[in-house]
């Protein structure tokens, strides 16, 4: 079960939407995603304004010279603890190059809680939960990619 | 007995698609204000056309701009694919010009290599809405600009200047007060470097407001005092290319640049350079390891060599 799955378009915006209950039992299910085998990885993509809440996982998207500004993200809701909060890059699929600024990141900021950025990702300047991390300013700011 | 004379204020309905008249109430509040319309691709499209009917329109924003007078609206449903060059001349201020296609940042707008899409020449416009697909310069690498601006008080919100890899310039100023506000810049990049807003010694004050800048050769450069920018988003380092200029004031004073978010080395080498008479305090970068940024990523002086 997905909200969006991407194959590799470009210039797609994706605005001001809520995200909610994406649940399947099997914690699965994702708000947005980019499929393993997509045409081609999204470039130029704008996540922008959007809510995510209550869902096995929120945005689960690599891509490349794309931004994911100003969304508010849960990570542990009434139902479920997303596992994947915001993940740019993987190892069959990396993504990179991306802007991740501006949004509101409840929970853990790492990649053990979900985070997980692109070595040249630009992550500054999203309000965090997770003061405790070196990432993280202690007034909330995010100063760089979430770490291990 | 004489009674006195009252007349009530006239009102004006919204219009759909006109954003000016979206306020509350619903009504506008002033009289002036006719409204053309440029249809390139209707069947009835002609410049010969009074231009004020939907259903009648007119075929080039050229003939629109040639029509207008002070704040009139031109609104744009679609241009000729193969690009218009626009020049506003004659004495109309404070026109709204509005791209009103079918989806975000439409239509697009583009030009002939070594052309501009449009001259904005006289004050107070507003453009709004369009998606610029900016050209190529030319062999003299002229040319190949978004929009120009000689004119005072304008205002360009809510683009996207999109370089397409060999766009020069996404605009360039040499009028006073220029406001770019809410726009996107990506993939500004040719030989000779590109840069998505250049603002040159002519005039005063520039406001950089809110926009996001990202894979250019140099986002923006600006030779004017008193300039103001706030709310934007940098990135240093773009997935075709990497910024060598990311925000230039050290040719001007007393410019502010307060609230923005940077990415990367946050130092004259890292394409960030202010004057001694600038304010930069208040923005989020991630160079924490500069002195000039704090252990929370606020920065708290004018990057240093």
């Amino acid at each position: 079960m997905f909200g969006i799955v991407s194959h590799g378009a470009y210039d797609v915006w994706i605005i001001d939407n809520v995200f909610e209950g994406l649940q399947d039992g099997q914690g699965t299910a994702t708000a947005i995603y980019t499929g393993t085998t997509p045409l081609a990885i999204p470039y130029r993509n704008h996540i922008i304004g959007n809510i995510f809440f209550n869902n096995d996982n929120n945005i689960d998207f690599q891509c490349n010279g794309s931004r994911i500004m100003q969304n508010i993200v849960q990570a542990t809701s009434v139902d479920v603890t997303a596992t994947v909060n915001v993940r740019t890059t993987l190892p069959g699929n990396p993504g990179d190059d991306n802007i991740v600024s501006d949004n509101i990141f409840e929970g853990d900021y790492s990649n053990t809680g979900g985070y997980i950025a692109g070595t040249h990702d630009m992550w500054v300047g999203n309000i965090c939960s997770d003061t405790a991390e070196t990432e993280v300013g202690d007034n909330g700011f995010s100063v760089a990619i979430p770490a291990a | 007995m004489d009674l006195p004379l009252f007349k009530k204020n006239e009102f004006y309905p919204m219009i759909w698609g006109i954003r000016e008249t979206e306020i509350p109430m619903g009504m506008r509040s002033v009289g002036t204000g006719n409204v053309y319309y440029v249809d390139y691709d209707h069947n009835l499209a002609n410049d010969d056309n009074t231009g004020v009917d939907p259903d009648n329109p007119l075929k080039t924003i050229q003939a629109a701009v040639d029509k207008v007078d002070d704040y009139d609206f031109i609104v744009v449903r679609s241009i000729d694919s193969s690009g218009e060059q626009v020049v506003t001349s004659g004495d109309a201020d404070h026109v709204t010009l509005i791209g009103c296609g079918d989806s975000r940042y439409t239509p697009t707008w583009t030009a002939d290599t070594g052309e501009y899409c449009l001259v904005l020449n006289n004050d107070g416009w507003k453009v709004s809405g369009f998606r610029f697909l900016v050209p190529a310069p030319s062999i003299a690498l002229a040319g190949g600009i978004g929009v120009v601006v000689t004119g005072d008080m304008n205002v360009i919100t809510g683009n996207y200047f999109d370089g397409g890899t060999v766009g020069a310039e996404g605009i360039y100023t040499s009028g006073s007060d220029t406001w770019v506000m809410d726009n996107f810049f990506s993939l500004f990049h040719s030989t000779a470097g590109s840069v998505a807003i250049n603002a040159s010694t002519d005039g005063t004050k520039l406001f950089v407001i809110n926009n996001v800048f990202m894979d250019n050769d140099n986002h923006i450069v600006s030779l004017k005092p008193e300039s103001f920018i706030t709310g934007n988003t940098i990135q240093q380092v773009g997935y075709a290319y990497t910024a060598t200029v990311s925000l230039d004031t050290s040719d001007a004073t007393n410019s502010i640049v307060s609230r923005n978010v940077f990415g990367g080395d946050y130092s004259i080498a890292g394409g960030f350079e202010g004057d001694a008479t600038d304010m930069w305090v208040g923005n989020i970068s991630d160079d924490i390891a500069e002195t000039e940024v704090a252990d929370n990523g606020f920065t708290v002086a004018i990057p240093a060599a």
